[in-house]
């Protein structure tokens, strides 16, 4: 990764830890299966399907 | 057409990383002269089956942590937006590396984009993510008439990820799209 790149992500990362606390606290996490990813993954089994073939992309 | 150069990107003037929502605002010109604040949001996918997946999206912010994506914009550099918000999925990536960042191509608007995205931009997006594109795929049974169905007769379809083929036309487009931090 180029230096002014990395910089770039250091510079978001700064401009996080400056940001107040609190305001990741107040997001909650819905349980709605709203999208086309959740209709094809039914249950534990096809969700830990589809992560091992994803993990297995990235070696 | 997007040309993603995360040298050439909006500065954040607000940003929060993190593993319940990630954050990031910044001004865009439009083609009217005016700026616009859009606001970059990295969250968890709503599936609790998925913990390792988050969906990003983008536009003007609505209260404290939604976006209005129903709003039509005209930027003045398109590029320079979708720049902003992939260094900003980067930067997420690089704070949690096991995560994915998943794209819905749900509609062929959306995932026209997404496929055009990828293809165009092939060089960045290998340089720093393994990208992935989703298919959707059902078992034929062994009685070679029939697929895997509900009790209700739907077929049970099922994602099959891949390394996004970069051979495949905008014509052939995935189901579903997601990056994940390149090793």
């Amino acid at each position: 990764m180029n230096s002014k790149i990395q910089g770039k992500i250091d510079e978001i990362k700064k401009l996080s830890a400056q940001s107040k606390p609190g305001r990741q606290s107040s997001y909650k996490i819905t349980n709605t299966s709203s999208d086309s990813l959740s209709m094809a993954i039914r249950n534990k089994k096809d969700a830990d399907t589809f992560m091992a073939e994803l993990k297995a992309l990235k070696k | 057409m997007i040309n993603i150069d995360l040298n050439n990107t909006y500065r954040l003037i607000s940003g929060t990383i993190g593993d319940r929502i990630s954050l990031g605002e910044f001004y865009a010109l439009q083609m009217s002269g005016n700026e616009v604040l859009l606001r970059v949001i990295i969250k968890p996918h709503p599936d609790p089956l998925l913990p390792n997946v988050y969906n990003l999206s983008m536009g003007p912010p609505v209260s404290t942590d939604r976006i209005d994506d129903t709003v039509r914009l005209r930027h003045k550099d398109s590029s320079l937006v979708f720049s902003t918000a992939i260094l900003f999925a980067l930067t997420f990536l690089t704070e949690f590396p096991d995560m994915h960042i998943g794209f819905d191509g749900s509609d062929d608007t959306r995932a026209t984009l997404y496929h055009s995205m990828f293809i165009t931009n092939r060089t960045t997006m290998q340089d720093f993510f393994v990208s992935i594109g989703v298919d959707w795929y059902v078992k034929l049974l062994r009685n070679q008439l029939d697929i895997e169905r509900s009790a209700e007769g739907i077929p049970l379809f099922k994602p099959r990820p891949e390394a996004f083929d970069y051979q495949r036309i905008r014509h052939d487009l995935y189901r579903y799209y997601m990056l994940a931090l390149k090793n």
